[in-house]
Parts: C-alpha cells; structure tokens; sequence
C-alpha cells in the first residue's frame, strides 16, 4: 500500500538528498547494534545484542548515504492491533536533518501494509513523535502486552519515558 | 499468488499451522508466536483464502531457518515448494548463506535443493527452540536438511 505524504502527516518535504531509507539485511547488523548501543550507553533508549537484532532483522530499516549506515528504526508488531517503533537512531552527526522522520514514515508504511491499526512508542523525545502524527497517551492506556519486553527493562517499573501513539486508516 | 501477510492473515495461518502440528508433523505456533514474527512468514493465496504458510527466521548473520510450513489439503501440491523458493530468495536478499530446517518430510526439501546433514553440522545457534522441545535432545527423530545459498 503506497501512502501519501499527507496521510503520513507530512504535508510538503522532500527527503534530504542522497539519502534512502531500505530494509535492512544481515550485513548492516552491527552497524545497527553500534548506533543503538551508542544512545543506549547513555541511557536515551534500550541496549540491544546482536542476536535480538539478527532475530528480528525484518523488523529493520536503515537510512543510508553513499553505503554509510546514518540511521536505524525498528518496527515491532506485538499483537493482531499493535505495534511498536523501536531502536530509532540517527548518528550523531546526523541529526536535525529529517533522517528520523525519513524512518518514521517508512516505519509507519510498514505498519499500514500489514494491515495494523494503531503504531506506539515509548520515547524521551515525544516532540519528535507528536511532529509526525502520533498523540501523547498514557502509559496505562496502552494494552498489558507492551509490558511483557518492560519488566526486562532496567528501568521498570520507574519508567521514565513518554507512551506516544498514532491511529492508522486500514485498508484491505 | 505468493505474498507477505497482513495481520489479518493470522487467524487462518494459526488454523493450517496448528492443524499440521495437530498430525505431529511440525511445531504447533500461538498467537503471540505469529503477530511478533509476522515478518517473518509468506503466504499463498488462492481465492482469497491462505492456501499455505511458511517462515525463514533470521538465526545469525548467516544462518536462516525454515519453520511453521503447512497448506490446507485442498491447497495444490506445489504450493509449499513455492512458499520454501519464496523463503530462499528472500534469504538471498537478506545476505544469509545457509538456510535449514528440521524435518519428517526430508524427501520435499531435498526435492528443492536441500542436502540431509548431520543435526550436529549446524552451529549451536540453530538448536534455540530444540531446547524447549520434549523430544530433546535423545528422542528427536527429526532429519536435518541444509542448502547453501551460494550454490542455488
């Protein structure tokens, strides 16, 4: 299913040139675990291992420039109503160029082509969500499933991040 | 036609799966099982219904596993093939080298490429879920089946 960038909450942009955002393959893992694992070092989003990666590599997209790996984001479906942007991360140097919003939109695509009907996030960057669609929401509005990956999470239950969420039209 | 499934899919991919696992053929899979591995799968669709399923899981950098293959019994013959070719391409696409599975149908994937090889010649990665399994490790009677993409 093709989106439109209005749906996608969008309305004019164009993408930063040279730039594309593809699936990402079992080659661009430990790039990606570098790249999270530097943001999760200081605390601003989940550590994750090579092997949770390779686990679910389809759930990854990467941007790219010139075969440099810039940014990662994940799109995780918890359950037939459900799923949840992880492991978003644009390199340092990288950011404040719509490298994230550039996953985003893809990750929500992602979402819309498997038919789910609602995208989260936990975030410290809820400005960031709000800009591409998604709408501040309570923590415990979302469905106890979520919590089954947060009681393995160092922080839990002191969490300190933002529940973020986005409504999608599905279509058949 | 072979495709990606939609969440919508699911409720018909758990029926063919678990009818097959019902018979003792393959590993019965759950809900949670399907929706948080749903990107794993393809599907065959043949009149608008599911005809048959099938999962590459991604295991390691090179390694990709075959799961959760069934058809419905008025689904053609061919259709599971085509669902493993579809899987194989796609491991090619993701950069794996090798893809294997665990079998009682060893015949089918040696049909398709596959060598029968020792349970042992895989790395102990591939043996994630043999763990859990009540037939490990003495009494699986299962027959390894391995392709190297490279060569296909």
């Amino acid at each position: 299913m093709e989106i439109g960038l209005e749906q996608r909450g969008m309305g004019q942009w164009a993408p930063p040139a040279g730039l594309r955002v593809r699936p990402a393959t079992v080659r661009d893992v430990e790039e990606i675990v570098r790249l999270v694992n530097t943001y999760a070092a200081r605390g601003e989003m989940l550590p994750k291992s090579l092997n949770q990666v390779y686990q679910n590599i389809r759930d990854f997209s990467v941007a790219e420039r010139d075969g440099e790996i810039v940014g990662c984001g994940a799109l995780h479906v918890l359950w037939d109503n459900l799923a949840e942007i992880r492991s978003l991360a644009v390199a340092e140097g990288e950011r404040r160029r719509g490298i994230g919003g550039l996953l985003v939109q893809q990750l929500v695509g992602d979402a819309c082509e498997l038919g789910l009907p609602q995208v989260f996030a936990l975030t410290y960057k809820p400005e960031f969500f709000t800009h591409w669609g998604f709408r501040v929401v309570e923590r415990e509005s979302l469905p106890r499933k979520i919590w089954v990956d947060c009681i393995d999470c160092v922080k839990f239950p002191q969490c300190d991040e933002v529940a973020v969420l986005r409504d999608l039209e599905v279509g058949r | 036609m072979i495709r990606r499934p939609r969440i919508q899919d699911v409720p018909q991919m758990l029926a063919i799966i678990n009818a097959r696992a019902a018979r003792g053929e393959i590993l019965p899979r759950s809900q949670n099982y399907l929706c948080q591995n749903i990107r794993d799968f393809y599907v065959a669709e043949e009149g608008g219904r599911v005809a048959a399923c099938g999962a590459l899981h991604v295991l390691w950098s090179d390694l990709g596993e075959v799961r959760a293959l069934a058809s419905e019994p008025w689904a053609g013959p061919a259709v599971e093939g085509q669902i493993v070719r579809a899987l194989l391409d796609e491991g090619r696409r993701l950069g794996l080298e090798r893809i294997f599975a665990f079998t009682y149908f060893a015949e089918f994937f040696v049909d398709l490429g596959f060598a029968i090889v020792e349970r042992e010649s895989l790395p102990r990665v591939a043996w994630r879920e043999c763990i859990d399994c009540v037939k490990f490790p003495a009494a699986c009677d299962e027959t390894t089946v391995c392709v190297e993409l490279r060569k296909t």
